[in-house]
């Protein structure tokens, strides 16, 4: 969840009259670290995946599956060795918005050998290994998406009662002993949403409609606590959620990787983010919330809703009088402009900016597409901030920047060094849902990883209009959207466009650029019409030297994706879909018992720790991932034992 | 009468046409990317083939270190003197003086002595300063591991056709692992270039007599900056 500042959480008012201080010394901050690192070259691949787990607990007696909250426990514990010699951590442990959540991340950043990608499931496997020393008996960790019962009666423990009235949230379903509380961070950013927003936040995701499913369906919450205003804006035929923790209580995989300059991290930005969409079809891995099975298949609009917090003249149903801007998406959501000179042309959505800020930095010598980029995220307000960190020294720190940086949560986000390191400027792709194993993290991680070297080794040009990308993104998240929809995507990948144009002048030439496809012919081909995406993987690498393990290893990965893809696989979703369909205790109501939900996660456990094989969902998958980098690939490639 | 002919293809990576219809074999892949050079008209009495400028493999000399050179020969028949011919008709497209791996495959059938004799050549070009290390594809175990014994200059890796199995013999990954060898992957062809092939392009061709290949591989970035093959042939 990017930086934590440590401290003493101010209260909304207090950092609603802060915020044009924040977003002045944000840009400061931006501005000079932008002029002391623009050109900075040279640096080698680095990159890392990110994934957040779930502690869940078995009551094998009552048939019961549970979140367990116990983080604040065990973060201490698993940050020990980062603390006392961060030379040897394998893996850095961090706190979530829940209080049942922990994200890992590789102790050191894998390298720019091919030979990397065989010690990605290997870390994964430590990362579990590790957390997992630390549990009580039947407490389990679950690299799952979305707990299928959160926030029904009891689905935590120890057990807490929602608190509609007083909580952070004023939510009828998450209690706030699920918000990781050991840092003030989580709590105040729910709060502060919500009173931002001026209410509670909405999240209404279409239900899935069974035969039994009551038609309209709608749900009598005043056992809750609805006293009619509480739960007003819920839809029928909806699942209704009114909680931050609905959305950044789920679980996702993302990736951080260094590009050699700043160019280079402006093209992969703008390359990966027509991939976006597609692989969140892929991962899709949560079609059941709150109890009920939805008709959609990804966490992506129900966390965008969220942490929702603008007004409602913000969002366009009041006239605008107290607040700056119409604005029209969530702080998370896809990104709204591409960064490089080629993607310019295809920038064709409204794009609302700070214009004061857009103009100073344009003042201070930043390009027209950076700063629109940057003064689009500095139209949002700060949601956190702390009292010790409000007066800042704009040379050396960059807090500033990086509050509104990372509580804008996009499809990528685009990062700078940090002040005073050795970390160069770096991208990070985050639409893709966690998987249940670590064979497959590890294979969707390796895949993006490879296609940005194919991407930079062709010369590939992905970019399409990002109005499509918008549409794209919707498409993904419908119901087994690997197997029904169709994306839009650039149909030819290798011709270049010159870059000079802008988006206004090319306006018939850029409808045609994209064609409607499959994910399936995306990934793998469309006979002699679309090249797919393996094909080039595949090409570039039998032109690199590849280590036999390694060579092993991501064959199986690359035969996972393509049959996902094709839908020999199964995604995530539409496994879990049919899990409770088929359960004998479903009664085609689209309700999830705590029965269907114990044997749901306790098969998922299963798959993870290779008790169970899931040959719909993997295959037989066999990789060779080790720990380590053999030592003659490592002397030979002469890379220093960092790289 | 026969007379010699050397076709550069350059650097394939440039190729259009080659993005728009990957994951071919290497054979389809240097095929294609002949039959793309060579559809202009094959001027009479020409003695090689340049690659157009716009496909040009030269490195700059600051990009030199940054990158790794490996290089690949295919000979047709075990002659150990067109190893130092071939490995320098590849640095000179590359505008680079040495290779940092210069791999041979293996031909199919070479006898001990032959084998010996070939090695030798390969060593030779590492005392030359034109390669700093060798390496060998489509060796059995044991003529492998007689090799690596009985050689002054050792093979620092092999290079085995995995096609889409993971099996390597086990007495293979113990003796690399002992010897400190990159255990490495190909998809070669033994054949890369069969001379049937290559007359439906140059109906002149009478037999092609090696085949050389460079990659370039920005270091630690995992790019790959050049592609490009050499093929040295005769005709009628």
């Amino acid at each position: 969840m990017g930086l934590l500042s440590e401290g003493s959480p101010l209260s909304w008012p207090e950092t609603k009259k802060l915020a044009d201080h924040v977003r002045e010394h944000g840009i400061t901050q931006f501005i000079n670290l932008y002029n002391l690192l623009k050109d900075r070259q040279g640096d080698v691949l680095k990159w890392g995946d990110e994934i957040e787990y779930m502690l869940v607990k078995f009551n094998h007696e009552e048939k019961k599956a549970q979140l367990s909250l116990r983080a604040q426990d065990l973060l201490p514990v698993l940050q020990i060795t980062e603390k006392e010699n961060p030379e040897k951590a394998s893996s850095l442990w961090r706190p979530e918005f829940a209080s049942y959540m922990v994200e890992g991340t590789p102790g050191k950043p894998y390298g720019g050998l091919l030979a990397h990608f065989n010690v990605v499931e290997a870390n994964m496997k430590n990362r579990r290994k590790e957390v997992s020393a630390l549990l009580e008996k039947d407490e389990h960790i679950l690299s799952i998406t979305a707990f299928p019962r959160l926030g029904c009666e009891g689905f935590c423990v120890p057990e807490a009662k929602p608190d509609p009235v007083n909580s952070a949230s004023r939510s009828l379903f998450f209690p706030d002993e699920a918000i990781y509380l050991a840092h003030p961070r989580f709590r105040t950013l729910t709060r502060n949403i919500r009173e931002r927003r001026g209410e509670k936040v909405a999240i209404n995701v279409p239900i899935y409609k069974d035969v039994n499913t009551p038609n309209p369906f709608k749900e009598d919450l005043s056992a809750l606590g609805d006293d009619g205003e509480k739960g007003k804006n819920a839809l029928p035929d909806h699942i209704y959620m009114d909680a931050m923790g609905f959305g950044m209580g789920q679980c996702c995989l993302q990736l951080t990787f260094q590009a050699c300059n700043i160019k280079e991290a402006r093209t992969l930005y703008d390359q990966l983010a027509p991939m976006c969409p597609i692989m969140l079809a892929l991962t899709a891995a949560s079609p059941i919330q709150r109890g009920y099975i939805a008709d959609t298949d990804c966490r992506w609009n129900i966390i965008s809703s969220s942490v929702d917090c603008r007004t409602r003249e913000e969002r366009g149903l009041e006239p605008l009088k107290t607040n700056r801007f119409r604005i029209n998406k969530s702080r998370y959501d896809s990104i709204d402009s591409y960064l490089s000179p080629e993607g310019n042309r295809y920038n064709d959505i409204p794009l609302v900016i700070d214009q004061e800020a857009y103009q100073r930095m344009r003042d201070a010598g930043i390009d027209h597409l950076l700063a629109q980029h940057i003064a689009h995220l500095f139209i949002r307000d700060p949601v956190s901030l702390f009292s010790e960190k409000v007066n800042q020294n704009d040379e050396e720190d960059s807090d500033h920047f990086e509050n509104l940086q990372s509580t804008n949560w996009q499809t990528m986000r685009f990062k700078p060094p940090p002040p005073k390191s050795t970390i160069g400027w770096r991208v990070e792709f985050r639409p893709c849902e966690a998987q249940i194993t670590d064979f497959e993290n590890a294979a969707y991680a390796c895949f993006i990883v490879l296609l940005t070297r194919v991407i930079l080794t062709y010369g590939l040009n992905f970019l399409i209009p990002i109005s499509k990308v918008d549409e794209n993104m919707q498409r993904a998240q419908k119901r087994d959207a690997v197997l029904n929809q169709k994306f839009w995507f650039r149909k030819d990948l290798v011709a270049q466009n010159s870059s000079e144009s802008t988006a206004d002048s090319v306006g018939v030439e850029k409808d045609d650029v994209c064609i409607e496809m499959t994910i399936g012919e995306i990934i793998n081909g469309k006979g002699d019409e679309f090249q797919g995406l393996l094909p080039l993987i595949s090409s570039y690498l039998s032109s690199v030297e590849v280590d036999a393990d390694t060579h092993c290893t991501i064959h199986q990965y690359l035969r996972l994706i393509q049959k996902r893809a094709s839908g020999e696989l199964m995604t995530i979703a539409h496994w879990m879909r049919e899990f409770v369909t088929k359960h004998p205790d479903y009664k085609g109501d689209s309700i999830v018992s705590e029965r269907i939900n114990y044997d749901l996660l306790t098969t998922m456990d299963g798959i993870q720790n290779e008790t169970i094989e899931c040959p719909a969902l993997l295959d037989h998958p066999r990789s060779k991932t080790q720990s380590s980098i053999p030592d003659p690939i490592r002397m030979a490639e002469n890379c220093p034992s960092t790289c | 009468m026969t007379k010699g002919l050397v076709i550069h293809t350059g650097n394939i990576l440039q190729l259009p046409d080659l993005k728009r219809k990957p994951g071919h074999t290497p054979a389809d892949e240097l095929y294609d990317a002949l039959k793309i050079q060579l559809c202009k008209t094959l001027a009479n009495g020409d003695a090689e083939i340049l690659a157009p400028l716009e496909l040009s493999s030269l490195l700059v000399p600051e990009e030199r270190t940054s990158q790794k050179i490996t290089v690949k020969l295919f000979l047709s028949s075990p002659q150990p003197e067109f190893i130092k011919t071939a490995l320098t008709a590849a640095l000179n497209d590359l505008g680079s003086t040495c290779a940092d791996l210069f791999l041979i495959s293996w031909p199919a059938g070479v006898s001990k002595e032959d084998g010996i004799t070939l090695w030798n050549a390969m060593e030779t070009v590492v005392d030359q300063e034109l390669a700093y290390s060798l390496g060998i594809s489509d060796v059995d175990t044991q003529a492998f591991v007689e090799l690596h014994n009985s050689s002054r200059i050792k093979p620092e890796a092999i290079q085995i056709n995995l096609e889409s199995c993971c099996v390597v013999p086990p007495e293979l990954v113990t003796f690399t692992r002992e010897n400190n060898i990159q255990l490495l992957t190909h998809n070669d062809p033994q054949n890369i270039l069969p001379a049937e092939t290559l007359k439906t392009v140059i109906p002149s061709l009478q037999e092609v007599i090696w085949t050389v290949r460079y990659q370039t591989l920005l270091r630690c970035r995992g790019i790959i900056k050049n592609k490009g093959y050499v093929v040295s042939t005769y005709t009628a």
